[in-house]
């Protein structure tokens, strides 16, 4: 598609991704700037510190990115630790205060979070990220307990992230299969009830839907597709065997932690899915994934799922057949679809209204502010109130929050109201004073190219800090 | 006990909405109405079980409490729910039970839009039923949650409560707060306008966030005429698909969570509490059987609980289905017998006064949706 917008200008980058940060050109061709951006490679940068005076960035630390082999590891430490401490005599508080400094030494949720925050921030692969963090929310895993918690940021990365490239049916493997999905919705306890576990052992054993649902309601066809139970029954029983539980982490034989499918708790047979038979077996899984992927329900879901994120909620029927159609010409090739769906957006009229996630990154990234906490920084002492998990929390939008598999809402009416804006200009006002904007209000309306009426509004601050509260929550900056 | 025969017998977040209108004469009475939604499909087959029906022990035995306090002879309370079951024993508490909103997909997030819109269509519409009953009775307001409810909002916007705790951060400005209000549009509008307000008044409210000191801080700002009359609480986490608990565990936890929450919300209420309604709400129930991780699937029936000085009397009501393969919804779910939308709108008509046809057609877009007030707060 030949798009009518030329330049990847501020509200551009704002629209497509994560918005420009203060060196970033913003006269680039859109299509080879929208090219560049989808064949970037994930760039982990971070801040080194926010106490710094100046703005240093480095690379994420190789010794804070652990791989999903190395989180089981740490998990399993920390479960052996863990029953130490309770079979030791130590006092009720002592025990505690161990087990918490145990939690620390082995949990990677707090770095995990860190890195998240920096690299949306200091990534220079704006418009992957902005997609990356679309699908973690389509899939997606929070915190209910330490498998998940700790395997939380490996689906982002392997799942999620490492999968914008390749197809929709890849990636909604690659997701289902992943431990954080397995043990998020209880498949790590779903068991065939005639597996052989079931016969051998005589266990309580049987199947939990609660994944098997989701992969078509969530995930895929949605409700549209007007499936039964059985339906979700089937689902079920071939996620049987996928994933094991927390208290069984010495990997069953023939699983692994990148394919945990364990037979022994399997369900015989064949099984059917929409229609669809599938055979018995650890293939199956892969063969109902990829029928989903290419069922015109998902097409029909995620299409418009697409066009609401980033055109808006008043997107056209027009706009979301066009994402449809190159996602129907490409086999479902993710890369293709996205650049369909953000050509589409780049060229639309309409609004979309910016989820408090969106609004602090573009914030901090735009004004050039250290806002998150960097590489050396303690998450749990000095300066505690810039960690990621603190800010995110504040605006009731943080991916490792607790919540339902639906994810966060994309719909300007959720996120309005007096306490979400209450937070907003607190975190506005507290950017101004205290995270060393490179760009104040003034400058950034320049750069950026603001409209005279928002230049109107900012001219009203008393101060830079007034300014900065007034641009940052007016409604260009909210809605792009 | 007879089959499909009425008995008789013996969170969280929180907002809050629906301050009268100044200059508004009204002679409607001004009830407060609470409801606490259980989000991610209560067992009500736990917290209420049906001991005197013979298939409970064969279809769920593993799922009933040791010693589940003795409503009648037909149903139980599971013992967590020790300071309602005082205040069914006061007569200031019922339980509607085999009763769900009209919805059998047994997707949650269909399922919790509907319990909050009020319809029959999920995502049809962008209103809930607290908020167009609120804009019936001539009541506008504001709402305890970080976001604002869908069940709330109606012709107008509600401002909510749900303090935050942003270290070296400054309350938002009077002034700032005028100009952002005036730039903005509709309900942007509102939100700015409302904390420009808040800034006026210096009223910042409690700074609690945990759900017993929500409820009690919900109970307190209702109290009086001037004080809002509907409050939301949510409970979530009830989706208990694995290791549900029977007299311990996750489940009976959070039956513990919502006994505290209905007591914090009596005790900040006061004397407000005679003229009020809490009143639960689930998406689905659950499954009547366990399913293999010793937990439940997505179901059909559940229970009702409400609470408050405006009832009638301890009540269980249900026209049992009984729980035979052959009674059970799909051959798996507790059948519903009532649609609980009736429950709903009872309770708007007892504290707002407003009458049930007009409730069931401009609230619930139902006419034909069945009138429960007299048997639930008669």
């Amino acid at each position: 598609m030949k798009s009518g917008v030329t330049a990847a200008d501020a509200r551009i980058q704002r629209k497509l991704g994560l918005g420009p940060r203060p060196n970033d050109p913003l006269d680039l061709d859109l299509e080879t700037w929208l090219d560049m951006q989808l064949d970037a490679e994930p760039d982990w940068r971070a801040l080194n510190s926010v106490t710094d005076m100046s703005e240093q960035i480095v690379p994420w630390p190789g010794e804070l990115s652990w791989s999903r082999e190395e989180r089981v590891a740490r998990l399993q430490k920390l479960r052996r630790g863990r029953e130490e401490l309770d079979a030791s005599n130590l006092p009720e508080h002592e025990r505690g205060k161990q087990a918490r400094m145990l939690d620390r030494q082995y949990q990677c949720k707090d770095m995990d979070q860190q890195k998240f925050a920096n690299g949306c921030i200091y990534g220079r692969d704006q418009v992957n990220r902005r997609l990356a963090n679309f699908w973690f929310n389509h899939f997606t895993v929070a915190d209910n307990g330490h498998l998940t918690v700790n395997m939380m940021m490996n689906h982002y990365e392997d799942a999620v992230f490492g999968m914008l490239k390749e197809s929709f049916g890849d990636m909604l493997y690659a997701s289902t299969t992943h431990l954080a999905m397995l043990s998020y919705l209880d498949n790590i306890d779903n068991r065939g009830e005639n597996s052989k576990h079931a016969r051998e052992c005589g266990c309580f054993s049987g199947i939990n839907d609660n994944l098997g649902r989701e992969l078509l309601e969530l995930h895929s066809v949605s409700p549209a597709r007007n499936y039964v139970e059985d339906d979700v029954g089937g689902a079920a029983r071939i996620l049987a065997g996928w994933g094991w539980t927390y208290d069984d982490m010495q990997f069953p034989r023939g699983a692994s932690v990148r394919e945990p499918y364990v037979p022994y708790f399997a369900e015989p047979g064949s099984k059917t899915v929409l229609g669809k038979n599938y055979p018995h077996g650890k293939d199956a899984l892969r063969l109902l994934t990829d029928n989903l992927a290419a069922d015109a329900s998902t097409l029909d879901h995620l299409s418009d799922k697409l066009a609401v994120h980033f055109i808006g909620e008043g997107r056209s029927g027009t706009e979301v057949m066009r994402i449809r159609q190159a996602w129907v010409e490409s086999g479902g090739d993710l890369r293709r679809i996205h650049r369909t769906a953000l050509l589409e957006a780049a060229n639309s009229g309409e609004k979309k209204f910016l989820t408090p996630m969106l609004w602090i990154f573009q914030l901090s990234r735009m004004s050039g502010a250290m806002v998150f906490q960097g590489t050396t920084d303690d998450v749990r002492s000095e300066n505690y109130w810039q960690a990621a998990r603190i800010i995110l929390g504040e605006l009731a939008h943080n991916f490792w929050l607790r919540r339902q598999p639906n994810g966060y809402s994309d719909l300007k009416a959720d996120w309005i109201s007096n306490e979400h804006f209450d937070r907003r200009v607190r975190y506005a006002g507290f950017i101004a004073d205290r995270c060393r904007p490179q760009l104040q209000a003034d400058e950034m309306i320049r750069k950026y190219g603001f409209s005279d009426s928002t230049a109107s509004l900012v001219a009203q601050g008393r101060n830079r800090t007034e300014k900065f509260i007034l641009l940052a929550c007016s409604p260009e900056f909210m809605e792009v | 006990m007879q089959r499909r025969q009425f008995l008789g017998l013996g969170a969280a977040t929180a907002a809050l909405a629906g301050i009268p209108i100044h200059g508004y004469t009204r002679d409607l009475p001004a009830g407060k109405v609470v409801l606490i939604i259980l989000e991610g499909g209560m067992d009500g087959l736990t917290a209420v079980p049906p001991v005197g029906d013979p298939s409970l022990l064969q279809q769920r035995r593993s799922l009933v409490a040791t010693n589940p306090l003795k409503l009648n002879p037909f149903f139980g309370l599971h013992p967590r729910l020790s300071e309602f079951a005082g205040m069914l024993a006061l007569g200031e508490a019922a339980i509607v039970h085999a009763t769900s909103i009209p919805y059998v997909r047994r997707s949650h997030f269909e399922g919790q839009n509907l319990v909050e819109s009020g319809i029959r269509q999920p995502f049809a519409i962008k209103t809930g039923w607290l908020g167009r009953a609120l804009d019936e009775a001539r009541l506008s307001g504001r709402a305890l949650a970080v976001d604002t409810p869908l069940v709330i909002r109606g012709a107008k916007a509600y401002d909510n409560f749900y303090p935050s705790s942003i270290q070296h951060s400054s309350a938002p400005d009077s002034r700032l707060m005028g100009l952002l209000s005036t730039s903005h549009e509709a309900a942007a509008t509102d939100a700015f306008h409302k904390l420009k307000r808040i800034a006026d008044s210096g009223d910042r409210g409690p700074r609690v966030r945990d759900p017993e000191g929500l409820a009690f801080s919900t109970g307190r700002a209702m109290r009086g005429p001037e004080g809002p009359s509907v409050a939301v609480i949510r409970i979530p986490e009830f989706d208990t698909h694995a290791n549900q608990g029977v007299d311990d565990g996750l489940h009976p936890e959070l039956l513990a969570l919502l006994d505290r929450v209905l007591n914090s919300l009596k005790t900040g209420l006061g004397p407000e509490w005679k003229n009020a309604v809490a009143v639960t709400a689930t998406e689905f129930g659950r499954t009547i059987q366990e399913n293999g991780s010793r937990g439940t699937e997505h179901g059909y029936g559940s229970v009702g609980l409400l609470a408050g000085g405006l009832l009638g009397g301890g009540k269980v009501l249900a026209n049992w289905p009984g729980l035979r393969e052959k009674d059970l919804y799909d051959g798996r779910d507790l059948q519903s017998t009532l649609d609980y939308r009736s429950v709903f709108a009872a309770c708007v008509e007892a504290a707002f006064g407003l009458d049930h046809d007009l409730i069931a057609e401009r609230v619930f877009m139902e006419p034909k949706l069945a009138r429960t007030h007299d048997r639930i707060f008669g």
